[in-house]
């Protein structure tokens, strides 16, 4: 499935009557939580990341944060999806401050090509093209590498971006639109070169 | 040519059509921005997915985070307020309050001075002795299964709800200190469906009865198992009174808690139960041992 349904707004539960009953709730609130959205975080880092074993610990980070912060979650001021987004992207720039600034894409990293009956020349291709598509995403700037992972990877709309990013949402449709066309151009000169 | 910003607009609705398995809206006579479209679904390809291992696990390890979290925040909170936020303690304190208060004003009221002179030939009332045939009430805590081990009181069998599902502890109630001890759980099907639990053997916490703290806990397994309609699987972990640091843990009063993660049948999600299934005493060290 490649978008859910728009993520749900609610927040921790208080449950007016008993402790037993409000830490169900609250319990109940953070499964709900994690069920609807933890997908897209995945996602949204991996396609950052271009790696799922980064991915799957940044996921991890930003949960457990989310879990030691959820009473302080207001769904008054951003959807859970938003503000985990929010979360996963700060995780994302501090993992790439530890590894040296730079986001590397290296050849271990593309994901290999899954195929009933792959043929060897045919798998090297798509996967030099994958590392390829992700070269040309880490050439563009910050911002438009998370406007591209969190629509292509994680499936958001505009208007989530927006407030996940905090940008207008003309914004993120003009960024969109030009990040693309960048990573466009990027791809035919390397498919140019390729095929001469 | 369109304009660019409609063409912008335009491409962001398309990409989210793409994205729910729709065909774009556009008509196509614009190669430039076709190729766009074309462009775009290939980034697509570069998304990935969760393993249904690591979703599994990371929920796992986050309810029992959220577990912990709520026993701290429960301990904080002072016992007054404890004893009130439980609705069968609350129930029990208002009962026993509203009974002292109605005995109160028919005392007052002198409506029970005529009954005085004939209490001894008065049926139960409020106040009784208890009944001298009915057995002790520690004959009965001692009537349990597999010799010597037995349920905590006041802790009876935990049903995890929604399900058929229930779970026994068994605990010897006193342990001497610093002596290995040994912790069963029965896991009990008494519906007529199977039930599907995951990360057996569960994780289990140890935990100090009268701060809430976790003193030691036992990791999750990875294993699936269904448990058959009235069929009751049992788990054994022997404890050596050490906690998470490696020393011995101070007598007192312990409960065992159990993360139980099964699927329901209604919607097959994993969700998982924490629950307490027994408590016990680690008895004070003797000095003159």
């Amino acid at each position: 499935m490649l978008a859910e349904a728009d993520p749900h707004t609610g927040g921790p539960g208080r449950a007016e009557s008993g402790q037993g009953e409000q830490v169900r709730s609250r319990r109940e609130e953070f499964e709900d939580m994690y069920d609807t959205c933890m997908p897209r975080v995945y996602r949204y880092v991996s396609y950052r990341t271009g790696n799922p074993s980064v991915a799957e610990d940044i996921t991890a980070e930003v949960f457990e944060k989310a879990l030691r912060h959820f009473d302080n979650y207001r769904k008054e001021k951003a959807s859970q999806a938003t503000w985990l987004m929010a979360i996963a992207r700060n995780a994302i720039t501090d993992y790439f401050r530890r590894e040296g600034r730079v986001q590397v894409v290296r050849e271990e990293d593309a994901p290999e090509e899954v195929s009933e009956v792959p043929a060897v020349e045919e798998q090297m291709e798509r996967s030099e093209e994958v590392r390829q598509l992700r070269l040309c995403l880490a050439g563009l700037p910050k911002i438009d590498q998370d406007i591209i992972s969190l629509k292509f990877g994680a499936g958001m709309n505009n208007r989530e971006i927006a407030r996940t990013l905090q940008v207008s949402e003309s914004n993120v449709g003009t960024r969109l639109y030009r990040a693309v066309q960048r990573m466009r151009e990027a791809f035919k000169g390397w498919e140019h070169e390729t095929q001469r | 040519m369109r304009p660019r910003d409609e063409n912008e607009r335009q491409f962001a609705a398309d990409i989210d059509r793409l994205l729910r398995g729709e065909e774009s809206l556009s008509v196509q006579d614009d190669a430039d921005y076709a190729e766009a479209l074309q462009f775009a679904q290939r980034l697509m390809q570069l998304r990935d997915e969760p393993t249904e291992q690591f979703a599994g696990k990371l929920r796992n390890r986050l309810v029992v985070k959220l577990a912990e979290q709520d026993a701290r925040q429960e301990k904080s909170v002072p016992w007054f307020v404890r004893l009130f936020s439980r609705p069968s303690l609350r129930l029990a304190v208002v009962s026993t309050f509203m009974v002292v208060a109605a005995v109160g004003l028919l005392w007052r009221a002198d409506l029970l001075a005529p009954l005085s002179p004939r209490a001894d030939e008065a049926g139960p009332g409020i106040m009784t002795t208890p009944d001298p045939s009915a057995p002790p009430e520690t004959e009965e805590r001692t009537a349990a299964p597999d010799n010597d081990m037995l349920t905590m009181e006041g802790v009876p069998p935990a049903a995890v709800p929604d399900t058929t599902l229930m779970v026994v502890g068994h605990v010897p109630p006193h342990a001497a200190y610093s002596e290995p001890m040994s912790i069963t759980f029965e896991f009990r099907n008494e519906g007529t469906e199977p039930v599907s639990l995951a990360f057996f053997p569960p994780a289990v916490h140890i935990r100090d009865a009268a701060t809430g703290d976790i003193v030691y806990s036992f990791a999750p397994g990875e294993r699936s198992h269904a448990i058959r309609p009235m069929e009751v699987r049992s788990y054994r972990i022997d404890w050596d009174q050490q906690d998470l640091q490696g020393s011995q843990v101070q007598p007192g009063r312990y409960m065992i808690d159990v993360a139980v993660a099964e699927q329901t049948v209604a919607d097959e999600r994993w969700r998982t139960e924490m629950m307490t299934v027994a408590t016990f005493s680690i008895e004070t060290v003797n000095s003159g041992d």
